[in-house]
């Protein structure tokens, strides 16, 4: 239980910093900058002492705003101490401006077996990755590069995951290589398989058809829902895919991601999404994804009216029938009318079906 | 009384002729045809083919064509252009300054080889309320005129033909199977198919014994009496002779409001009932206020035999024949201006002297047995009708300039900023005296609103319009009197032409003569748009990423791919902001092609943006319980549902990371301007300095890194967007961009950093802007030829519109490179060359450029036309006022 005194001084860190957020977004009432600059002083000294608990330093890091040089200075030092918790150091570093000074001290840490834990490491690379995958300097992306690859065997599998992920979002071919031996395997991944094949799908699916297929029965639903994506390029895969899809007994998981990759890939989606959207012993999920991914393809794929009208017809049904309801509380029917006015404004045969 | 009045209007008509020598206050008109072709809004179509009897002239740069003929007793005048339906024009006289409109095809490519099927897609069918028709052909089926069959990759043009608005070639004559009466055809809808070699422009035809399988709808206006048809034939038309020809037989298919049937001849084809029994024509006579050159359109207004086409007539002489109208049939009457605009104050006088209650007219009895439906002037045995102009109205103009008026109003100009913009005003008819008006907003509660200021020459510096009202005194004789306009800061409009001006005699208070609606197009915070905005630039953006050919969306994309490869002249370096400053405006212009009414929106970071990252928008997080980036969610209705990147990952989804984009950024991004937290404002000096090296701690290096780096990372790390080589592949880097755009308009707002006016001459001296002299300096100064950075100076060209490429690959002065030898991992599927063409002429005539230009740095910063209205930009922000 949290002391009495943390959760009143953490209510107003919170009060102060929606109070702060309120001002600047709703700005009908004139700006106090006098309030402002207290509130944010406020937050600053609280996220910056380290006799303060952590719950509310975390929490205080919400009203730091754009800081100041002192303030980035201060948070630079925070986050290089390692006395400091390895989250409160994180979010310093997080909160702080990229320049060399930022890089410098991120990549000493990374280049540093023994300073900080997984959280910390984990989180840099993160952040690094968001922060300067843009544009960089070739010497400094090199040097990032390096210091990732290294952790491609850290201890840690939160980190091994991050970093895994910055790498191959970078098209990095080591990590992918690395990857793809390691799904040939079998065995001994650094990653979750599921991840692994999620990372290759984003290095570009069709190089990686082989090393993904033994993996689309897998017994793990996520494993089987990522390969599933991936071979949705795969023309000797299609029919498989096709099958799990309009299965029943395919978990639902692998069933949207076979439709999300199939309405890509497959001419004839259609002759089988619409037979879904308007199955009523489909699940709401199943009938949303199938007019969904229809409606994406019909967006951007050439398509015949005769192909619009069906399309329209299943969408009208889903539209006037009874209510349905997906696991997250997507209102399916309210999608589908909404859908419907936008398929009358693209394809003139649906206008003139439903004029009305 | 009806012999009486019969007997009556010879002489009428004839007093009138004689008493207004109309020819002797015209000029007159030079011998034989000339005018001006142009598309369907009003842009010169360059290089068309005008044939007429035989005789060939091309269009010039400005649409214009001139063609010498010799007297003939008709004349077929056949218009061609490669990406546009045919236009063919059937008369008795030479016709001297006719502007001539053809109907842009959607145009495609298809292997002859293979059957294949070309659908009429182009946006505008839904602007004009039609279908777009659909043709297929089985393998080999195309030949060319010595019967050899074509090869390779062939041209495929398609137009659905908009017959309500005077497409459709010939006067609608058809003759009798057996050749001996001639008749009209009534039309269901028609369409305009072409195949041509791809260079050599030759055509092909159908294989004889062969057919192609067309399904054409049925027109809207026909949609009610196709009850009278199910079947009817497809026909042709024959410009050898002007006359439509069976082409092969339809049924009318219900479930797709269409007529569907075989075809074996290609052209202009119809669906179509012939008449043959029930024709009668109009002679109609010209009050002197009506110009000779006047074009009489006539639709089919209530009961009686309908018609789905609308024939046009050019009134070449004070009396004409309008003819093949369908008998005792109501129908309005237009008189267009040269311009292709309606009078508004045509009195029709049936006979003449009787001035009818509206510009309705009944055709009258058919023509006798034996009488020709064309009958030679004085067109005795048509129904005499008399038209003429009443009282005063006035034309208003937008984006014109007073010593170059267009021929004819483009309503796809009429769009303003907070920049002054040139006007212009007259009577819409000569009249008796000069006319005093008075212009204003018709209700400054609704919609955009203008302000107004007197024109002066030269336009002063740093001048707009602010006055709410303007008075102006309209000359008699009907020449233009410019002013000036500008949208009025605060109040930009929300829907295409909803600002209105309102032209009232005397005050501004008097009878309304004229108004011109138009619309203040300004680039706006994206999350504060209405639920229309919005949803019209969503569509622009999947319209974009379907256009075909052109400027089209993948090329774009890797336009941006390039450029930021080797010797990158766009990050990192002085024309970070002024290249993309010109990249957003050629993806924005591309964008109002498609909806003029859209302007590219920007992403305000300042602030959480929960309307911008939604389903509904521009896509909410996605979720991946295995990986940190996922596709953005979008709602089925969203246009950007299934957007494919063209890229050889992912499957062509979109990616972007897993966070919470519409959350508060504040920290994240450095503020564009706050009363207590460091900003980009502060900052005094621009950029580039003088030895054109970019200068730390300067706006143009802290935006890029401060600002617009962390942007790119916010929604997405490991995304697309993360990276310069795939950014441009998501929709929202130009949200993105329009923002980094804002903050560079706001700090020449707030620092006077648009240039100096100096002797005249508009300069942009060093460190607020560029340097002027583009010296080949080292960081240090010291002059080395080997180091210049393109772009690091004002006169600098961008690339890749300047064209230019070289440099030494890894040294500072390399240009961006081409596909062919750029590599990498991140190239389109579809492998699309980015052109190395000049940045395209503006289609406002108000904007820079007005002619094909290389962009250079200069051309960028002065983005309101402070200094000369024409080098404006024509783009604004909300809330960055003139």
């Amino acid at each position: 239980m949290r002391p009495h005194y943390e959760i009143a001084f953490l209510s107003v860190v919170l009060a102060l910093s929606s109070a702060l957020h309120a001002v600047l977004v709703h700005a009908q009432a004139p700006f106090d900058a006098d309030a402002y600059r207290e509130a944010k002083r406020v937050a600053t000294e609280t996220f910056l002492d380290r006799t303060k608990p952590k719950t509310v330093r975390v929490a205080a890091a919400n009203g730091l705003r754009y800081p100041d040089d002192k303030t980035f200075a201060a948070l630079l030092s925070v986050g290089n101490d390692r006395r400091e918790d390895e989250e409160i150091r994180l979010l310093a570093f997080q909160r702080h401006r990229y320049d060399d000074e930022y890089i410098e001290s991120v990549l000493k840490i990374l280049a540093t077996a023994s300073d900080g834990g997984a959280i910390l490491r984990a989180g840099l690379i993160d952040d690094v990755s968001q922060r300067t995958t843009f544009k960089l300097p070739p010497e400094l992306r090199a040097r990032i590069v390096t210091a990732f690859r290294a952790r491609l065997t850290d201890r840690s599998p939160l980190v091994r995951l991050s970093a895994f992920r910055a790498l191959v979002a970078a098209q990095d071919l080591q990590a992918v290589d690395l990857l793809v031996e390691a799904l040939r395997r079998g065995r001994n991944l650094p990653i979750p398989k599921a991840s692994a094949i999620a990372l290759l799908d984003l290095d570009g699916p069709t190089k990686h058809i082989a090393t993904v297929r033994p993996y689309l029965h897998d017994e793990d639903p996520q494993v089987q829902a990522q390969a599933a994506h991936v071979l949705s390029s795969d023309p000797d895969s299609r029919a498989e895919l096709v099958r799990l899809a309009t299965s029943t007994s395919t978990p639902e998981l692998v069933r949207v991601a076979a439709l999300r990759g199939l309405s890509r890939e497959d001419e004839s989606f259609e002759t089988y999404a619409i037979a879904l959207m308007r199955n009523p012993e489909e699940t709401p999920d199943v009938r949303h994804q199938a007019m969904k991914t229809m409606a994406g393809r019909l967006n951007y794929e050439k398509s015949s009216p005769e192909t619009q009208l069906r399309f329209a017809e299943a969408v009208r049904r889903l539209a006037e029938g009874p209510r349905l309801l997906g696991a997250k509380g997507l209102d399916v029917g309210e999608e589908a009318k909404k859908l419907l006015g936008n398929l009358r404004r693209s394809f003139p045969a649906v206008r003139k079906r439903y004029a009305q | 009384m009806i012999v009486i009045r019969f007997m009556l209007l010879p002489l009428v008509v004839l007093l009138l002729t004689a008493c207004r020598p109309r020819k002797s206050e015209q000029p007159e008109p030079p011998p034989g045809f000339s005018g001006w072709i142009s598309d369907d809004t009003g842009r010169p179509v360059v290089d068309a083919t005008i044939d007429v009897n035989g005789k060939v002239a091309r269009s010039g740069p400005d649409g214009s064509f001139a063609l010498a003929v010799t007297r003939q007793p008709q004349y077929i005048l056949s218009v061609t252009h490669p990406d546009h339906a045919d236009l063919v024009h059937i008369t008795r006289s030479p016709l001297p300054k006719q502007v001539w409109k053809l109907a842009r095809a959607h145009v495609t490519r298809v292997d002859p080889s293979t059957p294949f099927t070309i659908v009429d897609e182009r946006p505008d069918l839904d602007r004009k309320g039609l279908e777009g028709a659909t043709f297929s052909l089985p393998a080999n089926a195309l030949v060319d005129a010595q019967g050899a069959p074509a090869t390779g990759t062939v041209r495929a043009a398609i137009a659905t033909l908009d017959l309500a608005n005077g497409e459709g070639p010939g006067d609608w004559a058809v003759r009798s199977e057996d050749g001996t009466r001639d008749g009209y055809l009534v039309s269901y809808g028609a369409v305009f198919i072409q195949f041509s070699h791809p260079t050599s422009g030759i055509k092909y035809q159908i294989r004889p014994g062969m057919s192609g399988q067309l399904v054409l709808p049925v027109l809207p206006s026909m949609r009610a009496h196709v009850g009278a048809a199910t079947s009817a034939p497809f026909w042709y038309f024959d410009v050898k002779d002007g006359y439509w020809k069976k082409a092969g037989a339809a049924v009318f298919d219900a479930a797709l409001g269409a007529y569907r049937g075989s075809i074996d001849h290609l052209s202009t084809l119809n669906t179509d009932i012939a008449k043959f029994d029930n024709a009668a024509c109009l002679a109609v006579t010209l009050d002197p206020s009506i110009a000779l050159g006047s074009k009489l359109r006539i639709r089919y207004h209530s009961d009686g035999t309908p018609f789905g086409q609308v024939p046009t007539f050019v009134m070449d002489a004070t009396l004409n024949a309008a003819y093949r109208l369908p008998a005792l049939t109501n129908v309005l009457l237009e008189v267009l201006t040269a311009s292709d605009e309606v009078y508004g104050n045509l009195v029709v006088e049936d006979p003449a002297g009787t001035p009818l209650v509206n510009d309705v007219v009944n055709t009258g009895p058919a023509l006798a047995p034996g009488d020709s439906l064309w009958p030679p002037s004085p067109f005795t045995t048509c129904k005499p009708i008399l038209l003429r102009l009443e009282t005063t109205q006035v034309e208003l103009r937008i984006n014109e300039l007073s010593s170059a008026p267009r021929l004819r109003d483009d309503p796809t100009d009429d769009y303003v900023t907070w920049a002054p913009t040139f006007a212009l005003a007259r009577l819409a008819a000569p009249g008796p005296s000069d006319v005093d008006v008075v212009l204003t907003n018709d209700d400054p509660n609704l919609g955009g609103n203008l302000r107004f200021a007197a024109h002066q020459s030269p336009w002063p510096v740093d001048t707009t319009a602010t006055a709410t009202t303007l008075s102006l005194t309209l000359p008699a004789d009907g020449s233009w009197v410019p002013f000036v306009i500008a949208g009025e800061f605060g109040t930009p409009s929300i829907n295409d032409k909803d600002a209105i001006i309102v032209a009232h005699l005397d005050s501004a208070n008097g009878t309304k003569v004229g108004d011109k609606a138009l619309m203040v197009r300004i680039r706006k915070n994206a999350n504060d748009l209405s639920a229309s905005e919005r949803d019209r630039f969503l569509f622009a953006w999947k319209n974009f990423r379907n256009k075909i050919g052109g400027l089209h969306y993948v090329l774009v994309q890797e336009a941006h791919r390039l450029a930021s490869s080797a010797g990158d002249e766009a990050h990192m370096q002085p024309a970070f902001l002024s290249w993309h400053r010109a990249f957003l405006l050629l993806v924005e212009r591309e964008l109002q092609r498609i909806d003029p009414s859209v302007a590219l929106h920007y992403w305000d970071w300042d602030a959480a943006a929960p309307n911008v990252f939604s389903a509904d928008f521009i896509g909410a997080a996605g979720n991946n319980p295995v990986d940190s980036v996922a596709e953005p969610v979008f709602s089925s209705a969203n246009p950007l549902n299934g957007w494919n990147t063209d890229l050889p990952f992912n499957g062509g989804e979109l990616r972007r990371n897993e966070d919470d984009h519409a959350r508060d950024p504040a920290g994240a991004m450095k503020p564009l301007d706050h009363p207590v937290d460091p900003s980009l404002i502060d900052y005094d000096d621009y950029g580039p300095t003088s030895s054109g090296v970019f200068a730390v701690n300067s706006f143009s290096d802290d935006v890029e890194k401060s600002s617009h780096n962390p942007a790119h990372g916010w929604p997405c790390g490991g995304g697309h967007l993360a990276f310069p080589s795939r950014s441009a592949a998501d929709p929202l880097f130009y949200l993105l961009h329009s923002q980094i755009d804002r903050q560079w308009a706001y700090f020449q707002r707030v620092h006077a950093r648009l240039g100096v006016a100096s002797g005249g001459v508009l300069t942009f001296p060093a460190p607020e802007h560029y340097d002027n002299t583009g010296a080949w300096n080292t960081p240090g100064n010291v002059a080395d030829p080997s180091f210049r950075q393109q772009g690091s100076f004002l006169e600098d060209g961008l690339w890749p519109w300047d064209a230019t490429s070289g440099g030494a690959p890894g040294t500072v002065g390399e240009r961006p490179i081409n596909q062919a030898t750029a590599g990498g991992t991140n190239i389109p599927v579809s492998m699309p060359l980015v052109p190395s063409t000049p940045f395209p002429a503006s289609l406002q005539p108000n904007l820079w450029p007005a002619l094909d230009t290389v962009p250079l740095n200069r051309h960028m910063i002065d983005y309101l036309g402070k200094f000369n209205p024409l080098d404006g930009l024509g783009f604004g922000y909300d809330d960055v006022s003139y």
